[in-house]
């Protein structure tokens, strides 16, 4: 696993650094602003790009806009965007654009290098990433919870994991299920939210968030 | 009359401060210039039967006796009209210098009236370029026309000092109203007065110019009113004095005054007719400024009778017909005007086309009116505004000034919102760029402590760093947390709908978006609709039953209006009571909050201005 870590705050991107190098994932370089990060990943290859949401000059939408030109320049190179924000608007004019090898996580989630590495892998894989607590916070909602309220406890964790972007395979390897029970359970879920027709992999995220979101 | 206990010398100084002296010299001028008139028509008729228009027909003689004395009757009037300007004078100057041929061809008259009359021929043009450039005032109000005015009088004066001094009756071949001895003369010099013929024509074509190019402009920008005193005091002067520069043209080029000449007689008609028809635009003229000051007299007895019914400028707009005028407000502190809404204006400057009146009640400056100075005089208006006016007028200057008192409390109360919300910004950004990011390189750097220890196998200082990490991750949700309650990002990056999205996504009652528009709006106007919504959605939080709070938001008539229902509250007056910041900060925008109940529960509607 190559990647490259943009991050304007040197105490992050250094200690980033090492964490993925640690977990034997290969730092190829590092950025500290999306000029830099575009030269890098041009040059440098890498599976997957950790991006900080605001980076200079602005410290606003600078990852997310570098975030769409990687995914558009280099198709094969994934993005991570790291965000302080708990905005679910952010990791969805993402996905809509780029429904692939693309994921939002909290900044706080690259303190737990089991989480990042394995969405790093995911994403390497094709699948996006969107942050449990995102999730979480959606699933809350009233609305989404007296819709919900027609799906067992079981077929809930299906449609939380779905929503943070997991494919069948992986929520049959997380919840210990076969894979034709989880398949079931996704067909289930969908028919009884009233959903169209099972989408594909690539687009079933976002299907579930903008039911999520009402 | 005498007044008891008043010494004859301090009542006529009483007098002549009240009539000035001028006034006096007009009154014994008048019988003066009518017997001048007669006499003069009666030396045309007896003595210049050959050598005078009027004296060679009797029609000649009535419109030059009509035009005269219209123009005496006219200067007399304006001389002696409330007000004194140079126009009386000058008007009365023009007319005595107009039965100057008459004296010029006086046979066997006496050489000097004649050479005078010779002398003086050229006034009544000068005069007439003067009045039609000053009109009404006599004053021109513009540089150019200043410096037209003053040439002419200046090359006036030259030429007819220099035909008195230089032109020799009796070595002039051509010679017909005048063949004697001229006793002035100083030096014969026919070429040298002939010069003075093509000087004359010069001075009469330059002048004649000047007042269609000056004087044409003038009329096309006036006002209505202006224009209606303006136009038959402007077009009369230019076929007059298109008239004096044709006779002026017909002698230089072939010398010879005599009155048979067709072209000579036709210039005198035309110059007879114009100047009748002048003198009679300016009486219009100086009557529409009489019956205007008679408006504004009427209108200040009776505006006090109902002052509801409209403002003093209206009342003075439509009594005067001079809609550039405008009534202005002095602010008792500083030195600052304002409007009747208490909006500031620019200080009142004294220009040439523009009056101003100064109002004063008990000594003090109570309203200034700016006006157009052709349609009233700014004395006549200072002075017909009576006591019962004036109070009115402070009291319409101290509603100005209440108005103008609220509108700094709105700015200012905008102003201080304004700075809070840029504050509050900053402190979000603050928390989330500063004080997160340091807590999350924290974590990291707990992680890598933590890894460290791992490897050395010390369970217990392990477990101790998992636990400050948990520590430090709750430390993150709090503060990001705190952050957005202090200001939405989404807000300033991304606008009200995101905000409100955002703000969906996250409370515990559920939202609907009816309509919002996705473009950005001015921030102040975001923020307190945001407010608007935010205090509503909170409020309704606080309740156990469930209901959806719907939000529309559209762009209309320049304002931004936002509708928030709330079909689970019933009671308005709760929810007013809820939305205390919400409501300061709409009215601070200068809109308006307003809370309806219907049976589809509570409307609460947000209207705020938004250009």
């Amino acid at each position: 696993m190559r990647v490259v870590v943009a991050d304007d705050a040197m105490l992050i991107r250094e200690g980033l650094t090492r964490l993925l190098r640690d977990a034997g994932v290969t730092v190829v370089a590092k950025a500290s602003d999306a000029d830099e990060l575009m030269r890098h990943v041009a040059l440098g290859r890498p599976d997957v790009a950790v991006v900080d949401i605001r980076m200079p000059p602005g410290h606003s939408d600078e990852g997310i806009l570098a975030a769409e030109r990687i995914r558009t320049e280099h198709p094969n190179v994934g993005v991570l965007l790291l965000s302080q924000y708990v905005n679910p608007r952010y990791a969805m004019r993402l996905f809509e654009q780029h429904p692939r090898r693309t994921g939002y996580l909290l900044k706080e989630r690259i303190s737990d290098i089991a989480v990042l590495v394995d969405a790093l892998d995911r994403i390497s894989d094709g699948e996006c990433v969107l942050d449990p607590t995102i999730v979480a916070q959606l699933l809350k909602r009233p609305e989404a919870e007296q819709a919900l309220s027609v799906l067992s406890a079981r077929e809930r964790e299906v449609l939380a994991l779905m929503a943070e972007g997991h494919s069948n395979p992986g929520i049959s390897e997380k919840l210990v299920l076969s894979k034709k029970t989880v398949e079931s359970h996704v067909r289930q879920i969908f028919a009884k939210l009233g959903l169209p027709d099972t989408p594909g992999q690539d687009r079933r995220v976002l299907a579930v968030l903008k039911y999520l979101r009402g | 009359m005498r007044r008891a206990g008043l010494p004859a010398g301090e009542m006529i100084a009483v007098a002549m401060a009240g009539r000035p002296i001028t006034r006096w010299l007009a009154l014994a001028l008048i019988p003066v210039s009518v017997a001048y008139a007669l006499a003069a028509t009666a030396v045309a008729a007896r003595h210049g039967e050959l050598t005078t228009y009027a004296g060679r027909s009797g029609l000649a003689a009535v419109a030059e006796l009509a035009a005269g004395l219209a123009l005496f009757a006219v200067g007399f009037a304006a001389w002696l009209s409330a007000r004194w300007h140079p126009t009386g004078p000058i008007a009365v100057a023009a007319a005595f210098a107009w039965f100057a041929p008459d004296w010029i061809g006086w046979e066997s008259g006496p050489p000097g009236v004649r050479v005078a009359a010779l002398a003086a021929g050229g006034v009544t043009a000068a005069a007439v370029v003067h009045l039609a450039l000053g009109a009404p005032t006599g004053r021109p109000s513009s540089a150019p026309a200043r410096a037209v005015v003053a040439l002419t009088w200046a090359a006036t004066a030259a030429i007819g000092a220099g035909r008195a001094l230089l032109y020799d009756p009796l070595a002039d071949p051509g010679c017909v109203t005048w063949c004697a001895t001229n006793p002035l003369l100083a030096h014969g010099d026919r070429a040298l007065a002939r010069a003075l013929d093509w000087a004359d024509l010069g001075v009469a074509a330059l002048a004649t110019a000047a007042v269609v190019v000056l004087g044409g402009p003038r009329l096309a920008h006036a006002s209505r009113a202006l224009r209606a005193s303006l136009a038959p005091i402007v077009l009369p002067a230019a076929i007059f004095l298109g008239a004096w520069t044709a006779r002026a043209a017909t002698l230089a080029f072939s010398p010879g005054d005599d009155p048979r000449r067709v072209v000579l007689a036709a210039s005198f008609a035309v110059r007879a007719v114009a100047l009748f028809a002048f003198a009679a635009g300016f009486c219009w003229a100086l009557s529409g400024a009489a019956r205007r000051a008679h408006a504004v007299r009427r209108l200040a007895r009776e505006h006090i009778g109902d002052p509801a019914a409209e403002s003093f400028e209206t009342a003075l707009i439509r009594a005067t017909g001079d809609t550039s005028l405008r009534v202005i407000y002095p602010r008792r502190e500083g030195d600052f005007w304002i409007d009747s809404e208490g909006r500031p204006v620019d200080p009142p400057e004294r220009r040439p086309d523009r009056a101003l009146a100064a109002i004063l009640r008990q000594g003090l400056p109570v309203a200034a009116v700016a006006h157009d100075p052709a349609t009233l005089d700014a004395p006549a208006l200072e002075r017909e505004i009576g006591t019962a006016a004036r109070l009115g007028l402070d009291n319409e200057r101290l509603h100005a000034e209440a108005q103008a008192q609220l509108r700094e409390l709105e700015t200012s109360r905008a102003r201080i919102i304004e700075l809070g919300d840029a504050e509050r910004r900053r402190l979000e950004r603050d928390l989330h760029d500063g004080a997160q990011q340091r807590l999350v390189g924290l974590s990291v750097a707990l992680r890598i402590a933590q890894s460290a220890v791992d490897e050395r196998g010390d369970p217990r200082a392990a477990a101790r760093l998992r636990a400050a990490d948990a520590g430090v991750q709750r430390a993150i949700r709090e503060l990001r947390e705190l952050a957005h309650g202090i200001h939405p990002v989404e807000l300033s990056e991304e606008g009200l709908e995101a905000a409100v999205e955002t703000l969906g996504d996250f409370a515990p009652v559920s939202i609907r978006v009816v309509a919002l528009p996705a473009e950005r709006l001015p921030a102040a106007v975001e923020t307190a609709a945001y407010v608007v919504v935010d205090e509503a959605v909170r409020r309704a939080s606080g309740r156990s039953s469930p209901a959806t709070i719907e939000i529309a938001g559209r762009r209309a008539n320049g304002a931004f209006l936002l509708d928030v229902r709330d079909p689970g509250e019933a009671s308005a007056d709760r929810v007013l009571a809820d939305l205390a910041d919400a409501s300061d900060r709409v009215t601070a925008l200068e809109g308006r909050l307003s809370v309806a109940t219907d049976d589809r529960g509570v409307r609460i509607t947000a209207e705020l201005p938004c250009a």
